[in-house]
């Protein structure tokens, strides 16, 4: 389709005054400055519109999430959950042991006091526990 | 690959680059076989300037999918003809709702009409629009059946088709005249 050309209307069938009507009524102007001013309306056209095109297209915060490609995205992702994982397990882990010190230390501290015994706890009357009593109970005198 | 290709292809991989310059000689190049594609498709000068703009906008903006070993010609010609058949499909369902005053309007000067001139316009207005682009691209233009039918979207066959009934066509409306004569 560039700058082919077929028998020039003369083909049987065509009739020439008709293709030269035809060519009279259809062909493109052939003055320079139609042209000219054409190019002009074409090229004036297309920054016009772009700019439009620009216009919605204006880049926002959030627009760079579109820019990451999926694998990325989730790659990323994964390392960035399995990281946060990791460092919640060991501050759980560290509160943990850490309770645990200072209960036994609390409880040593109870259990190593050098208070003596008061004179209300050396005389009650020791209570007199049944058989299936729980072991737990222990009375400072037992001791 | 001659020298007027190479030119071309030098043009549209710098216009492909984002130089506007070389897209404004892709246009000088190509504006008037695009203007006469356009022309044979739509009914007035008018339309067939904007088919023409709009034509080169939408290559404008899909440069970047044309391979270069392509005709540049033969894909912009294409998309002008796409945007000249919306244009006609536009004005055609706008003139349903006007006054049926569908004569074509040349841009040259009124002077040159006479008696054949307005016979052959109300002949072509009577033209399948089909019909007509097909005359007008063979006959003015000298495009071939198969490039027809790759512009217009149609089977090479039908083209011809096509070419044959539209020149009977205009044959039998003239006829009477010039028996009068």
């Amino acid at each position: 389709m560039n700058g082919t050309r077929n028998d020039d209307g003369r083909s049987p069938g065509a009739d020439p005054q008709v293709t030269a009507l035809l060519r009279t009524q259809y062909a493109a102007p052939l003055d320079d400055a139609f042209w000219a001013k054409q190019e002009q309306r074409i090229m004036q056209s297309l920054p016009q519109r772009l700019s439009k095109v620009v216009l919605e297209l204006r880049p926002s915060w959030w627009s760079g999430f579109a820019e990451l490609r999926t694998a990325e995205l989730r790659t990323a992702g994964l390392i960035a959950a399995t990281l946060a994982l990791l460092a919640t397990g060991a501050t759980f882990v560290r509160d943990q042991a850490a309770n645990a010190k200072a209960r036994e230390l609390a409880a040593r501290e109870v259990v190593e006091s050098t208070q003596p015994l008061d004179d209300v706890m050396l005389t009650r009357a020791r209570p007199h526990l049944p058989a299936d009593a729980p072991e737990r109970y222990l009375h400072p005198l037992d001791y | 690959m001659s020298p007027e290709a190479l030119e071309e292809r030098e043009l549209v991989l710098a216009a492909q680059a984002g130089d506007n310059v070389a897209f404004a000689g892709l246009v000088r190049r190509h504006q008037r076989r695009a203007y006469a594609v356009a022309r044979a498709i739509v009914l007035s000068h008018d339309d067939a300037e904007d088919a023409v703009q709009e034509g080169f906008l939408h290559a404008f903006r899909a440069l970047e999918r044309f391979r270069p070993e392509q005709a540049f010609g033969a894909w912009l010609h294409r998309i002008v003809a796409n945007a000249a058949l919306d244009i006609a499909r536009r004005r055609k369902v706008r003139d349903a709702d006007e006054l049926p005053e569908t004569l074509s309007s040349p841009h040259r000067d009124p002077a040159e009409s006479d008696e054949l001139r307005a016979r052959l316009t109300r002949a072509l207005d009577t033209l399948g629009e089909r019909q007509r682009a097909v005359i007008v691209l063979h006959d003015v233009e000298g495009y071939k059946h198969a490039e027809i039918g790759a512009l217009l979207g149609i089977p090479e066959g039908t083209a011809r088709s096509d070419l044959h009934h539209a020149r009977a066509h205009l044959r039998r409306q003239l006829s009477n005249l010039r028996s009068e004569k």
